[in-house]
């Protein structure tokens, strides 16, 4: 402490108290003098506040000539008394002489005439707040996040106070509880994550009885919550590299918690997720957030580490060779089931594919999770070259080109008609709606077809989606097929094209059509 | 002399950012050690370098080797402007330095800086080759052992157990020099870790050379301190207990290492005392207790026959004296100051005056026990305490006298540990303790501390004679601790009084004489209870009845110790964590006002302090305390006394009497229905104590016992039997007069309030139960899930209205609210208990009280506790039984002559699946080979063959099984952390300790200049704890070892400036690390054990301490 006052000028007057072996040595050399003595203001003990105002008193001290001891009075009074002891010896104390030189006073403040500022409240207390702010995360390179994150935080003060012991007049300063292995409580861990406050934690907790079940009062449980959040809070900053959680020696945590905390960590809300499938991961989506949180009943602070996740992930893998789901799962640490997600949310953000629209509403994310991973095995680079770089993120390029090709199939007159005349004889008697059915064909067929030779276009592609509900999946659903009669024509739709003889791209018609029956499969349903 | 140290940088991990435009760093090492420094290259823009370096070697005296701390520093190159420090790493390589400890140290050390804590993990490879030293002019002692256990440590026996070792080293706090105004808080704080690092280095290697005189070969109970004391300076002090230890697998007795200790015994005194002047700087007689001594170093020693320096005190010859002896009576009629719960605060002041009657009996002691005039001594022998000694008959000695001849020789006959080996310990008298308030002063010669020396032997020198008026010639559990507040400083130290058995203070070949085995038979279970002092002769009035076990001897009612419950008593139901806490407001003063102030309010402190334990003690139901540790702590405006010990029920004492509640308002009829109202509920919660904790104790009519002496009058007086004069005393009969045993008379409002607090105690949660003590008495069937954890809390008193009832309230709410907050963290471990509850009171400012914990929560079975509550009396019936020594040997014994019918199949199973694995990191692998080749080495000298040798490799391989079971986990299956264990017991329930590696000790600062970015004073403190924990095992873990018993936090200095967002910490621990083996594991191996005797006895070991 101290030393921690290092830098302003005054020091502590206990530290200046120490020169008497000078002035003892003074003393020896010239006898003749008579002793001089200083006033020594030895103040209530410099700390905080006081600080800049024992600065002023410094000044004093310079100024007087003379010791003077007393406990109160006016300087000048002070001053008499103590010479007046000096001279009658009664402080020269056997054991230490050089203390009957030195004596120290206790100035009351008011006797000065130094502008006092006043004393630093009484509670200061928790001055901290769970979400930190600055240095840490400047360290992190994620600049920005921590200021905002910051408020929440606030809205702890006052509970945190009053738990501390009401009508005792005491105030928790500092309460902490470290141990060896690093305690995790689930409840509370999933309470963080979902973004609450110590103090929302806290109500949350009492109401779900934990109170009754332990016998524990609500000031305990505070300060148990606050000592998870803080750990959390600790945690927060290896979990965004999960690997390190791992190699860390900071928190020993049996490895089935460092799983439990990563899973939990990079696990997501159903109805976030949605709302940010197929955005860019930029600044500009993130200050939607907001926006998100009022509409979807998540806290901002849940949103924010789901999006962070999203981000996050998305820029270590982006530029990685290999598998998505392994690349995911080897630098996360994720479920398989897990790092499958992440792989559809980063092949939607890379992509870019339009999932917001109104029409799109009743898809959920299985669903569009499902279209990727079809899309991410047949239509990417990797699907054909696995030593490309970005090979599961983007679309095979070559492949949206050469789609153009399949246009012949609603182009050419007799073709189309010929793949009709194919289709209905295979389905004959088997569909339900048959004619509904024989009587949309070419729509459909120039609906599938033509979004096909679309894809070479960026926004076209991101549209995808959409394109797909209008041009197959309302139809359908309008002339309400059973979702068999579906898959019969589907299957039978792209399998009688390889009896057309004078088309030519079959394979490239089954890689389109592999996939795209697959998609549609999916998406068909209410 | 000289040895070679060898130090490789391997690589670094997860570094921090240093360069901001690359988001890179360009990081390179320096090693340095005292002052020779090697560097590696630069590795160019990366968090995770791969140095890779050659062996730096550093050639260097051993004296420096112990001394010295191993400095490595990394830092980040830069070209145009200076270095930046990433952080630092110390490696104390003292492990190294003794033959069965580690060979290497090798692992990931976190990289620490004081500002910014833990940045990035380096790996680093330590090798030390030591030649053998046999120069008899050396000033280190490498070889010797030193374990912060209080207890004989587990895979050892002790042959011999020499006694009490000392040392303390001053120096100026780097913080407090000039230098420190122009120097930034980095450099400071470096400075300071370095300092300590090096003092505490110094202090280890003076004390092994006191053990190495001694002719021992291991300290035990080494507990090391500092003093920071401020402008005063820093004072690095450490006590320990000087041992032979024999490893228990070796057949043949190991000696030091390096021993040729009757040469150097000649010189070394001499060499030690760094200034000759010491002779004259004892300016008073020194005191003398005896006139010869009766140790062969006696004959190496210059001039005279007379020496009474402590350490060449080795008592071989002990019971064949050849000169006359001198010895004390056990109870000196002029003390009448004692008492059983012996409470003493002597009050010094300014090294002057001694209260009175301690000058009859104590004289002065200015001179260190290493230190030694023989001249002066020779003319002081007539003189001090020996006056009241007698002759007595050198042969045909009783074991009593015998013992206490062979202690009385010594300066202090003091012993560190709190848990013996069976049958050490004869009979205990009580409680000891002494206060001494001090005004610090600068320390003008840092190589000369005489003046804190000084201080210190006054306190022991005191201790001593309490423990004599007991009727006690040893003290045993015994500790010194200090508090500091300005330039005031209270020196404590307490023990508990104690009569030995001399067989194990002598050579293991000396035996006792048959009758001596006699006594140890009939008394084991119940003997430690009897008073040791003459009954008709007592230092202090006392209610004695007959022993309720054996009936033949006298025992007290009550009983207070600071050691550990002994493994062969008898306990009824279980124990409990009992604490007495107290404030007292003292006006604000200065240097001597303030001494005299605090001086003045610690005998009312301790009285009431004590009134406290004994209340709750009785409201429990128990009646002995074990493990009592009083910590007076002193602030600007007030005092704390926070007493904690562990509440039994011995079946040996009597049945504890009730409390009864008196009131002084005469004929009041509200006043006597509210008194009668409040016995009630006393009484109730007597009752529901004793259901909570099982007390049961057979019903004895009183006839049987034969009737107690005691008068009523004695009963009362025992509560109050504190105070220290005689005058005091009837004082306070007067104002008890004829009341009964335990009255607690309501006659103002404070004594309302105390009654209040005794009820207002909340029992802990069912399911839990807490101690101070290494295990809860009462429960043996441990599971091996622990946690070890440190609470840190601080309140701030509000200063308007500070009453010391308010205080008391504060206080008392706030210990129990910490207590409560610690039972609800950890009550997923439900059935479980806090074990040694260690309690660590500070007053860092005016209105700031801070309490640190530390305990250890241990999980147990809830089914077979109710089967085994019979054991503890057939446990101790077997221990009778057979002798001691041989129990403890027999199960190695019998596991290594299973082997020779299932030799080797499992053991190879186990290890080609531990080497298949292909995940053991590198430097793991390394461990475990260099492993191998130890123990290839003992198989050779220890001749026993390679079955012997083969159960070692298998026990050898801890760290890798541990790793295993976390690789079992799925997703995290690649970690190279291996888990380190930390307890502060010295055993891990479940499983056997197979090798001591070394101690640990290590003090770090951390500071900050952005307290609100790292969350407060709580998360500063929080992560710098975690740090520290995250610093030892790193540690550990680079020994070679899998956890750390006997762990301590000594020191946990916290400050704040929240107005200039600082804050700083200073945080000491200290624990012995080791490798320890699953008991499921090691089944394994013997699994087709056919006797179970082996594996009962195998427990047994594990759970009695």
């Amino acid at each position: 402490m101290r030393r921690m006052d290092k830098g302003v000028s005054s020091k502590s007057p206990r530290k200046s108290g120490h020169t008497p072996f000078l002035r003892r040595r003074d003393l020896v050399q010239s006898p003749v003098k008579p002793p001089k003595f200083r006033i020594q203001v030895k103040l209530r003990r410099s700390r905080r506040g006081q600080r800049r105002w024992e600065k002023s008193q410094e000044e004093v001290r310079g100024e007087v000539a003379g010791t003077v001891e007393t406990k109160g009075g006016t300087p000048f009074e002070l001053l008499q008394t103590a010479a007046g002891r000096q001279d009658a010896g009664a402080w020269d104390s056997p054991s230490r002489p050089e203390e009957a030189l030195l004596l120290r006073v206790v100035l009351p403040l008011s006797s000065l005439a130094a502008p006092a500022p006043s004393p630093p409240p009484l509670a200061v207390s928790r001055k901290w707040s769970y979400a930190g702010s600055g240095c840490r995360e400047r360290n992190l390179g994620t600049p920005g996040s921590g200021l905002e994150a910051a408020r929440p935080a606030r809205a702890v003060l006052p509970p945190a106070r009053a738990a501390a012991a009401p009508g005792v007049a005491m105030t928790s300063e500092l309460d902490i509880f470290v141990g060896n292995t690093t305690l995790i409580d689930e409840d509370v861990y999933r309470l963080w994550l979902d973004g609450y406050s110590v103090t929302d934690a806290v109500a949350l907790r009492v109401r779900s009885g934990i109170l009754e079940q332990t016998g524990a009062t609500a000031a305990v449980l505070q300060s148990d919550t606050m000592d998870h959040y803080r750990t959390f809070h600790m945690l927060e900053r290896l979990l965004h590299a999960p690997p390190k959680l791992l190699h860390q020696l900071i928190f020993q945590i049996p490895p089935s918690r460092q799983a439990l905390l990563i899973e939990r960590y990079y696990a997501f809300d159903e109805a976030f997720v949605r709302e940010v499938l197929g955005k860019k991961l930029s600044k500009g989506t993130k200050k939607d957030l907001d926006d998100i949180s009022t509409k979807t009943g998540i806290t901002l602070k849940s949103c924010r580490r789901q999006f962070d996740n999203f981000k996050r992930v998305f820029k270590v893998v982006e530029e990685m060779r290999g598998s998505l789901v392994d690349n995911i799962q080897q630098h996360f640490l994720l479920s398989d089931r897990l790092a499958r997600d992440y792989a559809a949310i980063v092949f939607f953000a890379n992509n870019r594919f339009e999932t917001g629209k109104k029409k799109l509403q009743y898809l959920s994310f299985g669903d569009f999770a499902f279209c990727a991973e079809l899309m991410i095995q047949n239509w990417t680079l990797g699907a054909v070259d696995s030593q490309m770089d970005d090979m599961d993120m983007d679309l095979d390029k070559e492949f949206l080109q050469d789609l153009k090709e399949l246009k012949v199939l609603v182009a050419d007159k007799d073709l189309l008609d010929l793949h009709k005349s194919l289709v209905c004889t295979a389905l004959r008697g088997k569909l339900g709606v048959f004619s509904e059915m024989e009587a949309n064909f070419k729509n459909l067929s120039r609906g599938l077809v033509n979004v096909a030779a679309k894809l070479t276009h960026n926004k076209d592609v991101r549209d995808l989606f959409v394109d797909l509900v209008e041009k197959f999946v309302e139809p359908c659903r309008s002339d309400h097929w059973p979702l068999s009669d579906v898959r019969f024509f589907l299957n039978q739709y792209s399998a009688s094209v390889h009896s057309l003889d004078g088309f030519r791209h079959q394979a490239l018609w089954d890689r389109y059509m592999g996939t795209l029956r697959g998609c549609l499969l999916r998406l068909y349903h209410d | 002399m000289p040895g070679k140290l060898k130090v490789k940088i391997v690589a670094g991990r997860h570094l921090p950012v240093m360069d901001r435009a690359s988001d890179l760093t360009d990081a390179f090492v320096e090693v340095k050690f005292g002052n020779t420094t090697f560097k590696t290259d630069v590795y160019l823009k990366s968090l995770n370098p791969q140095w890779n370096s050659e062996w730096f070697k550093f050639e260097v005296d051993d004296e420096d080797l112990q001394d010295e701390p191993l400095q490595i520093t990394v830092l980040d190159h830069d070209t145009y402007s200076a270095n930046d420090a990433i952080g630092k790493v110390y490696i104390d390589i003292d492990p190294l330095l003794y033959s069965e400890a580690a060979t290497v140290i090798s692992g990931w050390f976190p990289i620490y800086d004081t500002i910014h804590g833990i940045r990035g993990e380096i790996n680093v490879v330590v090798k030390v080759d030591l030649f053998n030293d046999l120069n008899r002019f050396r000033q280190s002692s490498c070889g010797v052992k030193f374990f912060c256990t209080t207890s004989i440590p587990k895979c050892y026996r002790a042959v011999i157990i020499h006694g009490f070792v000392e040392e303390l080293v001053v120096n100026e706090d780097p913080e407090y020099q000039w230098i420190d105004r122009i120097r930034t808080p980095r450099a400071s704080n470096e400075a300071r870790q370095r300092l300590i690092s090096l003092m505490s280095g110094e202090l280890q290697r003076k004390i092994g050379l006191k053990v190495l005189e001694m002719r021992g070969n291991a300290v035990v109970g080494y507990l090391q301190c500092f003093d920071l004391e401020g402008e005063s300076g820093l004072v690095v002090r450490a006590i320990g207990t000087a041992c032979t230890l024999d490893k228990l697998s070796s057949p043949a007795a190991f000696l030091p290492a390096c021993n040729s200790p009757s040469k150097e015994m000649k010189e070394i005194p001499f060499n030690e005392d760094p200034n000759p002047n010491t002779h004259s700087s004892g300016p008073s007689t020194p005191l003398k207790n005896q006139t010869y001594s009766f140790s062969p170093s006696k004959s190496y020693s210059r001039q005279s026959s007379s020496s009474d320096t402590d350490l060449s005190l080795t008592p071989k010859t002990a019971p064949y004296p050849q000169g006359p002896r001198i010895y004390l009576c056990p109870s000196s009629p002029s003390l009448s100051c004692g008492s059983l719960h012996l409470k003493k605060s002597c009050l010094l002041l300014s090294e002057s005056s001694l209260t009175p009657h301690h000058s009859s009996l104590v004289s002065p002691v200015l001179r260190k026990s290493v230190s030694f005039s023989e001249e002066l001594f020779l003319a002081a022998s007539g003189m001090g305490s020996g006056s009241a000694g007698k002759e007595g008959g050198p042969f045909k000695a009783l074991l009593r006298q015998q013992t206490q001849s062979a202690l009385e020789q010594r300066e202090f006959p003091f012993f560190t540990l709190t848990a013996f080996p069976p049958g050490f310990l004869v009979h205990v008298g009580g409680v000891v303790s002494a206060r001494s308030v001090k005004l610090l002063d600068r320390i003008h010669n840092p190589d000369e501390p005489e003046t804190r020396d000084a201080w210190w032997a006054e306190i022991r020198q005191e201790i001593k004679s309490h423990a004599k008026a007991l009727g006690c010639h040893a003290v045993v559990g015994y500790s010194e601790s200090t508090s500091i507040c300005e330039e005031v400083c209270i020196l404590s130290a307490s023990g508990t009084a104690a009569v030995l058995n001399p067989r194990f203070l002598q050579d293991g070949t000396v035996e006792g004489c048959l009758e001596q085995r006699l006594e140890e038979n009939l008394s084991t279970r119940c003997g430690f209870c009897h008073i040791p002092y003459d009954e008709l002769n007592m230092p202090f009035p006392a209610h004695l009845t007959y022993c309720y076990n054996c009936r033949k001897q006298k025992v007290p009612d009550v009983l207070f110790t600071t050691i550990d419950l002994p493994t062969d008593a008898t306990v009824i139901g279980k124990g409990c964590l009992i604490q007495a806490r107290l404030c007292r407001l003292k006006k604000k003063a200065q240097a001597e006002a303030n001494a005299t102030a605090i001086s003045n309010l610690l005998p009312f402190m301790e009285y009431e302090v004590h009134t406290q334990l004994m209340n709750k003690l009785k409201l429990k139901g128990m009646n002995a305390l074990f493990g009592l540790r009083i910590q007076i702590t002193v602030g600007e405006n007030m005092l704390m006394g926070l007493a904690s010990a562990t509440g039994v029920y011995l079946a040996a004492l009597p049945t504890p009497g009730g409390i009864q509640i008196a009131g002084k308002t005469p004929n009041d009829g509200s006043y006597e229905q509210h008194i009668s109202h409040m016995q009630k509920k006393i009484n109730d919660t007597i009752a529901k104590n004793k259901e909570l904790y099982e007390i049961n104790p057979p019903e004895i009519s009183e006839e049987i016992i034969g009737s107690p002496i005691p008068e009523p009058r004695q009963r009362s007086r025992l509560l109050r039997s504190q105070s220290e004069s005689s005058d005091e005393v009837t004082e306070l009969d007067l104002s008890h007069g004829k009341k009964d045993a335990f009255v607690l008379e309501i006659d103002d409002t404070d004594a309302m309030e105390d009654v209040h607090s005794l009820l207002t105690d909340v029992p802990p949660p069912s399911g839990f139960y807490s101690c101070n003590t290494e295990i809860m008495p009462g429960i043996n069937n441990w599971t091996s899930e622990i946690q070890m954890f440190t609470s840190v809390r601080v309140i701030r008193l509000s200063s308007l209205n500070l009453t010391n009832q308010a205080l008391n309230k504060n206080f008392n709410d706030l210990c129990e609210n910490l207590l409560k907050s610690l039972y609800f963290k950890l009550r997923s471990m439900i059935p479980c208990c806090l074990c040694h509850v260690n309690f660590t009171v500070s007053l860092p400012e005016d209105e700031l009280i801070q309490v640190t914990v530390t305990a250890v929560a241990i999980t147990f079975d809830k089914n077979q506790a109710l089967q085994t509550t019979k054991t503890p009396v057939e446990k101790s019936l077997q221990r009778a039984s057979t002798d001691n020594e041989e129990l403890l040997q027999f199960p190695l014994e019998l596991c290594s002559d299973s082997l020779h019918s299932h030799p080797f199949p499992p053991v190879k199973e186990h290890l080609e699946s531990a080497s298949s694995n292909s995940g053991i990191p590198a430097a793991q692998r390394d461990r475990c080979s260099s492993w191998i080749e130890l123990i290839k080495l003992k198989a050779q000298t220890i001749r026993r063959g390679s079955i012997k040798t083969t159960v070692t490799v298998e026990k050898a391989s801890p760290v890798g099984d541990g790793n295993f079971r976390n690789r079992s986990a799925p997703p995290c299956a690649n970690s190279t952390v291996g888990v380190v264990k930390m307890t502060p017991l010295s055993f891990i329930p479940g499983a056997k300790i197979t090798k001591y590696l070394g101690i640990i000790n290590m003090f770090f600062i951390r500071e900050t200049t952005s307290l609100r970015e790292e969350g407060g004073v709580s998360g500063f403190l929080h992560a710098f704890i975690a740090e520290v924990f995250a610093m030892v095992r790193a540690h550990v873990a680079a020994l070679g070892g899998n956890a750390v018993v006997s762990y301590i936090m000594k020191q946990c200095v916290f400050m704040e400036n929240p107005n200039k967002n600082q804050a700083q910490c200073l945080i000491n621990v200290s624990g012995d690390a080791v490798v320890f083996v699953r008991e499921s594991d090691l089944e394994v191996v013997s699994s087709q054990q056919p006797t179970t005797n082996c594996q009962s006895s195998c427990t047994e070991g594990e759970v009695t301490t």
